[in-house]
């Protein structure tokens, strides 16, 4: 049986709990986001001697759980799967009551809204690595940028307001 | 747009988890996960699926990788006369397969030794291929396959019958030339496995019907649906369920015995029996037909 490489075991250490946070940030469940994380680096396990070489094997591991999120997204029954694997959703830290509304309301975009806005304003890509990264066109990028920060903003204002009088 | 970041990034930063499976137990699931892949393969009526994304066809994901100009996801993509949904996200990478008779048989995986043939082996056709997956460069999806899809088989290929077993079980096809097996897996097994049926001895077939004969004036027979119990010499039963077309079963070489049952007759109470024992010879046909006398 081969060794479990160094560097694979580094990139797993540094980076599972990030990946975990930016996939569940998309899904908005913490639990399908950890099961598409760990079948994430399953295949990264697999594929290492190539991935190794990659400039950003995260990128990679993050594309792929994205992958799995939409592919899930069509199989209601790995939901259970993940509940089994998991058990009941833990308990996350609740969010205040704004970040309750801003939750709901990311949580209600499209998959694909959701996506850039956490590449671009969470993993901080540019418009033009996030569609490397997505497989889609830079203008379909800003385009779902666009519509989900439109979306967002008014969330914002009303918490800033909501400071600003308090 | 600082608010926008600092707002997305706590709810990914709420969603961190605080502990990390070890990653022993990840390797632990690839390994599993590579044994039992022709297995979900076949369920899913494809071969091996690999989340793989567009930097494993385009090389290292640098910066200056070119994006290959793909159809949106879930575009269906035209070859010859075949349709598949493709997906932008996803490569596959097929296992040797086709499907026949709403059957996937798969080659090489599931039995070891592996069955080898002969011209000599072959009976009659049973399909032709008319759509081979790998001509979409594994993005079509597996799923909805129709009849007669094969992931490596040239179109037109075909498909043959192999003496003594079960279509659904044992298929031939020539490949580059050599003459191939394609075997049925079991689904019930956690490894991939073929079906005893497709790697045990040949059997023979025995096709026959069940029913009714006699009644008033002789006019009150006919083809009924019921079961149909083959006894071998030796005590083993082998049920099937007939419906009004009758019925085929694959059974190991040997003399049996025929009863049945139908709701038809007698509120299903009644025994139907065959004139006389059947003799399965492998690779032959046999007929038989079970009979429900009425009055």
């Amino acid at each position: 049986v081969r060794e479990t490489p160094a560097d694979l075991r580094d990139l797993y250490a540094g980076s599972y709990a990030r990946l975990v946070g930016v996939v569940a940030a998309v899904s908005g469940n913490r639990d399908e986001a950890e099961e598409a994380v760990q079948g994430a680096f399953v295949r990264l396990v697999s594929a290492w001697d190539r991935i190794a070489l990659y400039d950003d094997p995260e990128a990679w591991v993050r594309r792929v759980a994205f992958g799995l999120v939409s592919n899930r997204r069509r199989k209601v029954r790995n939901g259970v799967r993940a509940v089994l694997r998991h058990g009941p959703p833990a308990d996350i830290v609740g969010p205040s009551g704004d970040r309750i509304d801003l939750s709901r309301a990311l949580a209600s975009l499209p998959l694909g809204q959701r996506q850039v806005l956490v590449l671009v304003h969470v993993v901080g890509l540019t418009v033009d690595s996030a569609a490397r990264e997505l497989g889609i066109a830079p203008g379909t990028v800003k385009s779902r940028l666009s519509r989900g920060r439109a979306a967002l903003q008014p969330l914002l204002a009303e918490e800033r307001n909501a400071h600003g009088l308090a | 747009m600082d608010s926008l970041d600092e707002a997305l990034a706590e709810i990914a930063d709420r969603h961190r988890p605080s502990a990390q499976p070890p990653l022993d137990d990840l390797v632990a699931r690839a390994r599993r996960r590579r044994g039992r892949t022709a297995v979900v393969a076949t369920l899913a009526g494809i071969g091996v699926v690999t989340v793989g994304l567009l930097q494993q066809l385009s090389g290292p994901a640098t910066k200056q990788d070119v994006v290959r100009p793909l159809g949106p996801t879930g575009t269906p993509v035209a070859t010859a006369t075949c349709r598949f949904v493709t997906s932008n996200h996803t490569i596959y990478d097929y296992v040797d397969f086709v499907r026949v008779g709403g059957v996937t048989l798969t080659h090489g995986v599931g039995a070891d030794p592996y069955p080898t043939l002969h011209p000599e082996d072959l009976a009659g056709v049973v399909g032709t291929v008319r759509c081979r997956l790998n001509d979409t460069n594994g993005r079509a999806k597996p799923d909805h396959l129709q009849d007669e899809t094969s992931s490596y088989l040239s179109v037109g290929t075909p498909l043959y019958a192999v003496k003594g077993y079960d279509p659904a079980c044992r298929i031939a096809a020539r490949l580059d030339g050599k003459l191939k097996a394609y075997l049925a897996l079991d689904d019930t097994a956690t490894t991939a496995t073929a079906k005893q049926c497709a790697v045990g001895p040949p059997r023979g077939a025995v096709v026959g019907g069940l029913q009714t004969i006699g009644g008033p004036g002789g006019n009150a027979g006919g083809k009924v649906a019921g079961t149909v119990v083959f006894t071998s010499t030796a005590g083993k039963t082998t049920s099937v369920v007939v419906g009004k077309s009758g019925f085929r079963v694959w059974l190991e070489p040997g003399q049996y015995d025929v009863t049945g049952t139908s709701a038809h007759y007698n509120d299903g109470k009644g025994t139907c029996r065959a004139l006389k024992r059947v003799t399965v010879v492998a690779g032959a046909q046999a007929t038989v037909e079970v009979l429900c006398l009425l009055p």
